[in-house]
């Protein structure tokens, strides 16, 4: 390969090079998945920052304007609807300051992309209430700053120096977060982010970035130009366009072709047997949704009304639409919780939750997501519940994008969310129910018992993959080998004469049987307390459990 | 003669209270199965709660009919032909409503009754009524006890801690605080009476979360002029929360009561209850 020199990137310079990063980024995401330091199965930086790539080049792709500065807008646009957990929230607002920096831009030379990643750096750190060192933060700066130290015109030159400045940040953030230092490991979110650096200086380079699998990206593409000519040129007779990508494992793209086939016309399934893509155009966008999640989980569920999404289609434009049923409502404030699982869904439903969303394959729903389920709601007024500390950045930025009237109330586990919901009064306006709820968190503790994905050490606890964890209040506590064991041991000194009710939500994998046995022997042990048992339903965590 | 006070047994005096304030009470009944009993005649609290925890049938209440009203009247109208009737929200009970038709025959034989919906329960009747048999001691006509009743019933407030939802759902009497009970988590949803219904207040889901927040109520409102708890079987709880109250309310004496067999019906064991009058 020669290294040629590159003045300026054009709109669709931008475009390949970001798809090569997400190419890239695509390649390497279970190594980043694999640095997460808390040992937990949900939110894997790797696969949410893939995740927000993709939604970023849905939007390129979608971009007919040539112009770099419009489509960076357009994948800013997307980054941050498909912005999911922390880091790709933050990643989000990186590509957001770039494509501020460079509106109007019909190309982009080295000064302006050094000027842009600056942009992306300051974007960034202002999205965080408490910068942290030693984390992509920290990446970003010093990429910028190498960035702009470099740019003498020649962008593959600077982009060159951007890398190696990334990947010498990315080594230093042990020093920086003693945490990451005693599991031995460098920041996920930072990694995550080097390596889109790394596939955008190959792509510059014109060095192989094609990931295994055959392309998605091309996928994509084609996916897009499929799906549009059907729109332009077939009058449905049915009513909504049902759009759904569907991860698995051993996908059968055939097989679900005749099912789909089944629901109406205008079917489109693509894939491989990780990944499909599905659109068909039917009645019954209920009974798509059911065959998805029959054979997988639903990472993206799109269901549109036909004439309005053809609409959508001429325009080709993503302005925010006014949010839907404008009549007058009779509540005053709706709320959104993010949940996963059937029980919890209908629990959170039950105590009065408006709309429940469901967390997708890393239990990590994105922006858009979570900004859908706020338009879905009767009234201008909604709460967010996140129910995880790492769904808290989506959900603030949901709030930010949504034209409604949305307080986020950083609800960091589901007993954290179940009190807050409990706390609402319906005849309260959103302020006052908001601080009701935030002090209602304060109310509960949460032990949380799942498996642990990876060998690591923190807070002085060892885990070793697949032992069984005990996290309290979001603080790994111990490993061992038992759920029973592990709540067990970690109920000790937490229940004490202030707690009376110690309620256990069942995830998925424990059956009704161990949750009961479990509940009597906790009735055993703290008599005086009142045990319930919920049937939460919820993947990977065994138990959650709430003291109050 | 002065004006006499008829209430109904939903108001929760203590019947040697009644006797001394010469407050004739008319009683509900609750219905166990076949058996129907009168409330405070025919069976006690401590009796009823026993029969509920035992029972595993939901008994029912029934209101006093118009005969029961009839015979009432009738017996005070003997020492005097004016009477002011103070009962139950008539949103919760038909007890006002044939108090109403009973008055009006009587109307007809010349007697003059005024039946007043309180539009509240227990604590919050029993304010209206002391106050009303203070009047007429003082020489009030029944025109002046309306006046003095009606305006005491938006300053008359009832709150109430369940322990459980299982007997307000069973009832039926739940009015609007359906939806926001639920029926997945066990919850200690805190009521209270709003223009004569049960309205939904809180929710809490710890007992003591539950007396923290009456005692937070109970303290937060302005201009207390009398204030009570009320309990069904707990009575150490309703000790401790009087206490409390007492404790942080300077020179405020905090009454106490007994909720009766048919609000327990309603409302089941271990009911906690604050009612609380401003003053104007």
């Amino acid at each position: 390969m020669t290294d040629t020199a590159t003045r300026s990137l054009t709109g669709a310079d931008l475009r390949e090079m970001f798809r090569a990063a997400t190419y890239w980024l695509e390649q390497n995401k279970e190594q980043v998945n694999a640095i997460n330091v808390f040992p937990v199965p949900d939110g894997d930086t790797g696969t949410n920052m893939h995740l927000t790539m993709r939604s970023t080049m849905e939007e390129a792709d979608r971009c007919a304007d040539p112009n770099a500065g419009a489509m960076l807008a357009s994948m800013s646009h997307g980054a941050l609807m498909g912005a999911r957990g922390n880091s790709g929230v933050i990643l989000s607002q990186i590509i957001r300051g770039i494509a501020r920096a460079t509106e109007g831009a019909t190309d982009v030379d080295s000064p302006a992309l050094a000027a842009g990643l600056q942009a992306g750096s300051d974007t960034a750190y202002k999205a965080v209430t408490k910068p942290s060192e030693g984390t992509i933060l920290t990446v970003i700066k010093d990429s910028a700053a190498a960035a702009r130290a470099s740019a003498n015109g020649d962008v593959n030159a600077m982009m060159t120096a951007v890398v190696d400045a990334a990947r010498e940040s990315v080594a230093r953030t042990p020093d920086l977060l003693p945490v990451l230092k005693e599991a031995g490991v460098v920041d996920a979110g930072g990694q995550g982010l080097c390596v889109i650096l790394e596939g955008m200086l190959r792509h510059l380079r014109g060095e192989p970035v094609e990931e295994a699998g055959g392309g998605e990206g091309h996928v994509e593409q084609e996916w897009l130009r499929v799906v549009e000519q059907r729109h332009s040129t077939e009058a449905s007779p049915y009513g909504y366009c049902a759009e759904v990508l569907i991860e698995g494992h051993d996908l059968d793209d055939d097989a679900l072709r005749e099912r789909v086939l089944e629901f109406g016309d205008s079917v489109i399934v693509v894939g491989d047997e990780r990944l499909i893509r599905m659109h068909v155009h039917t009645d019954d966008p209920g009974a798509v949704l059911s065959l998805g999640t029959r054979v997988g989980s639903l990472v993206q569920v799109k269901i549109d009304n036909i004439n309005r999404q053809a609409e959508r289609f001429v325009e080709m434009h993503h302005e925010r639409g006014v949010p839907p049923g404008a009549a007058a409502p009779e509540a005053l404030i709706s709320s959104v919780a993010v949940a996963s699982g059937d029980g919890l869904a209908n629990l959170f439903r039950d105590v009065g939750c408006t709309q429940v969303v469901s967390g997708g394959p890393t239990m990590n729903p994105s922006t858009r997501d979570i900004l859908d389920a706020v338009d879905a709601c009767p009234t201008n007024h909604v709460v967010v519940l996140p129910n995880d500390k790492n769904i808290i950045l989506a959900a603030n930025q949901a709030a930010e994008a949504s034209q409604k009237s949305v307080v986020v109330v950083p609800s960091r586990s589901v007993p954290q969310g179940v009190a807050a919901l409990l706390a609402v009064n319906p005849e309260d306006g959103l302020e006052e129910n908001a601080q009701a709820m935030r002090d209602a968190l304060g109310s509960v503790r949460t032990i949380e018992i799942t498996r642990a994905v990876r060998t690591t050490s923190i807070g002085g606890v060892e885990v070793a993959e697949g032992q069984i964890i005990a996290v309290v209040d979001d603080q790994l506590k111990l490993a061992t080998e038992t759920p029973e064991d592990a709540l067990d041991r970690a109920l000790d000194g937490l229940v004490g004469d202030t707690t009376s009710l110690i309620t256990l939500y069942h995830g998925a994998d424990t059956t009704a049987d161990q949750a009961t046995a479990t509940a009597e022997r906790l009735r055993e042990r703290f008599s005086g307390h009142e045990v319930e048992v919920v049937n939460g339903g919820q993947p990977h965590y065994l138990y959650i459990v709430s003291l109050e | 003669m002065s004006v006499r006070i008829v209430t109904d047994s939903t108001s929760d005096f203590p019947p040697h209270i009644a006797q001394e304030l010469g407050i004739a009470v008319v009683p509900l009944s609750v219905i166990f199965g076949e058996d129907s009993y009168k409330e405070g005649l025919e069976i006690t609290p401590d009796l009823f709660y026993e029969k509920l925890a035992r029972s595993k049938d939901l008994p029912t209440t029934s209101a006093p009919s118009v005969g029961d009203f009839l015979e009432t009247y009738r017996s005070v109208l003997g020492e005097t032909d004016e009477i002011v009737s103070i009962h139950l929200s008539s949103k919760l009970s038909a007890t006002y409503s044939n108090a109403c038709q009973a008055a009006a025959i009587l109307a007809d034989e010349g007697a003059k009754i005024d039946v007043i919906d309180s539009l509240t329960i227990s604590f919050g009747m029993t304010f209206m009524c002391a106050a009303a048999v203070k009047a007429a001691a003082n020489g009030a006509t029944v025109e002046e006890i309306r006046q003095i009743v009606d305006s005491m019933i938006p300053r008359a407030h009832v709150y109430v801690a369940l322990d459980t939802l299982e007997y307000v759902r069973r009832g039926g009497r739940i009015g609007r605080a359906r939806a926001f009970l639920g029926t997945v988590l066990r919850v200690k949803p805190i009521l209270s009476f709003q223009e004569g219904e049960v309205h939904p207040e809180e929710r809490v889901r710890t007992r003591a979360l539950a007396m923290d927040r009456l005692f937070q109520i109970a303290t937060s409102l302005p201009n207390i002029e009398q204030i009570g708890v009320a309990y069904s079987t707990n009575g150490e709880e309703a000790e401790a929360l009087k206490l409390r109250i007492e404790g942080a309310l300077d020179g405020v004496e905090v009454q106490m009561a007994r909720l009766g067999p048919v609000i327990g019906v309603h409302g089941g064991p271990g009911v906690l209850g604050i009612g609380i009058l401003q003053g104007e």
